[in-house]
């Protein structure tokens, strides 16, 4: 008994030697993320399970939908082409699926900010009865009688039990790797490139009209707001106010990145919009109304040449090398190398 | 490196001094069976309990208005249906002279904020809200033929960490170093309070939630009162 208690114990040593510390590469001119690293260090196995996690339909009661469902990489994580997304037995939900994109620099999630943290994140999507309609108690027993994943968490976690927590971390570390900062954008801060005449003019009208919520360079500042959009009567949405409970945050939602907007269509919390002409021609044809946002309370009032080079510019946001990244692709190389041992 | 493992384990434990703080549901004045019909004046019909669990943390030992020792990162979760958790054996580092324990019922904002926590804090245990982040702090379940609910069920989740609905709640006993304490909830008292029939259910964060958590805590006692 001592004697394998002492075997495990050096096994676990062993994989905390091969274990290493994975840093996460962003811009100089990015803030410090918020996400607490110490709490939740990287490794590559931890983010090599979270991918595996991810990818894996095991997370949804029947098998049928997995976080990728809704959140393509090809996308920028979001759900193309789907103002709202089906989950389970095709329900549809009544938000559109955001975006993941820069995630350690955030510490408010969904729409309205009803979770207070990444790693609590998954959870509500999990437990979800239009979603995946299961719950983490469930999803960690799935995950017990699969020998690939006791492995998958031996490795992570030095420790094959599996728990909930463990699930949630190593979810949280692949997510965390989602960094996009290599648009044009970027390559023209690095001063690695310059814009055109027609993105420089739209720059410009950006940075005049839109970057106090859409702010430089993570292009939002993940705030709560009313953008002055009329409610859908067929969902109703009051957005924070349900989480906060408090009267100012009705249709208040977050305000999210402009990065990947290009790849990440349709916008805002519905998904009313398919084009981001349409985007900018709502904030060009608000009408006045105190309740919105007071940075929206003077017209904001652009030329249609205008329009099309602030377009111009929103596509210099869109990173390639981002959205085609293999290490955020479904992963077959981790699946193979388990079907091989 | 065994060896001075060895040491820590065997010097650790020669300091340290058991303490047991014993947590014991009643109803009328009994101990708690689960699924047992108990009558209810008040609605003046019966009730069966069939879950009760809650989390203590924040425990500090106190010699008159001086904390003398805190369990940092002590979370407990006490569940009814499993006896090993309704008594908390607290390892103190070393013999403390002290005549009160104040304790947490629920889990602080800071921790709520904290992500991913493993052990009695697990979002596989139940006790985590997926919907909106937040632990809850107290769950009692059961059924009662008043109910105007589904299956005549009574789920009362109380949670919440975020002003102005933190239903948090702190309670200081009176207490010796020299033998365990043993705390009481009277059920019969938390239930007698609440309208079962029109409001079965509290399950978020709310005013109604804080109001049953203040009555909670005023129903965690040292003495079983007639």
């Amino acid at each position: 008994m001592k004697k394998l208690w002492l075997i495990l114990f050096g096994l676990g040593l062993l994989s905390f030697t091969v274990s290493k510390g994975f840093k996460l590469a962003y811009p100089s001119y990015f803030p410090k993320p918020v996400y607490d690293f110490k709490k939740n260090p990287l490794t590559q196995q931890k983010i090599d399970l979270g991918r595996v996690l991810f990818y894996d339909p095991i997370l949804s009661k029947d098998n049928s939908i997995s976080c990728a469902s809704c959140h393509s990489p090809y996308n920028a994580f979001a759900h193309v082409d789907h103002d709202l997304s089906h989950g389970i037995n095709d329900q549809i939900g009544t938000r559109n699926a955001p975006a993941l994109i820069n995630l350690a620099w955030q510490s408010e999630f969904m729409w309205d900010g009803a979770i207070n943290h990444l790693d609590m994140q998954a959870l509500a999507p999990i437990s979800h009865p239009k979603e995946m309609d299961e719950d983490i108690a469930n999803v960690v027993s799935k995950l017990r009688q699969i020998p690939m994943y006791r492995g998958l968490f031996f490795d992570a976690f030095a420790d094959s039990t599996i728990t909930g927590a463990q699930t949630l971390k190593a979810l949280s570390q692949f997510q965390l790797t989602f960094i996009s900062a290599n648009a044009k954008y970027d390559s023209v801060m690095r001063k690695e490139s310059v814009f055109t005449e027609q993105e420089a003019n739209g720059y410009h009208l950006f940075k005049q009209h839109c970057n106090s919520c859409h702010t430089e360079p993570l292009f939002s500042t993940y705030e709560f707001t009313d953008n002055g959009l009329n409610i859908d009567s067929t969902l109703n949405d009051l957005g924070r106010v349900v989480i906060s409970h408090n009267p100012l945050d009705s249709f208040k939602f977050k305000v999210p990145t402009l990065r990947n907007a290009a790849y990440s269509f349709p916008y805002m919390h519905d998904g009313r919009f398919a084009k981001l002409s349409q985007v900018v021609t709502h904030y060009t044809s608000l009408t006045f109304c105190n309740q919105k946002d007071k940075r929206l309370q003077q017209p904001i009032i652009l030329t249609q040449n205008e329009k099309v080079d602030l377009v111009a510019f929103l596509l210099t946001l869109s990173d390639k090398s981002f959205v085609f990244n293999p290490n955020y692709s479904y992963p077959k190389e981790i699946l193979a190398r388990w079907r091989r041992d | 490196m065994y060896l001075l493992l060895f040491w820590f384990a065997t010097v650790g434990h020669g300091q340290t001094t058991n303490y047991a703080l014993k947590f014991i549901p009643t109803f009328n004045n009994q101990p708690l069976q689960l699924y047992k019909a108990y009558y209810l004046p008040n609605i003046n019909d019966s009730i069966t309990i069939e879950g009760l669990r809650f989390y203590v943390s924040g425990v500090k030992l106190l010699k008159g208005v001086k904390v003398v020792h805190e369990l940092v990162n002590g979370y407990y979760l006490v569940d009814a249906t499993i006896p090993e958790t309704q008594s908390l054996e607290l390892d103190l580092p070393k013999p403390f002279i002290f005549d009160q324990i104040q304790l947490h019922i629920g889990i602080d904002s800071i921790t709520n904020v904290s992500g991913a926590m493993g052990g009695a804090l697990d979002p596989m245990n139940g006790m985590y809200w997926a919907w909106q982040s937040g632990f809850i702090n107290f769950k009692l379940e059961g059924t009662s033929p008043v109910c105007n609910s589904r299956n005549h069920k009574f789920q009362y989740h109380i949670g919440g960490y975020m002003p102005p609905f933190n239903a948090l709640q702190t309670v200081t006993f009176s207490c010796t170093n020299d033998g365990d304490l043993t705390v009481y909830i009277a059920l019969d008292k938390i239930l007698g309070s609440l309208d079962l029939k029109l409001e079965p259910e509290i399950m978020s964060p709310s005013a109604k939630a804080i109001s049953l958590s203040t009555i909670i805590k005023q129903n965690f006692t040292t003495n079983i009162q007639p």
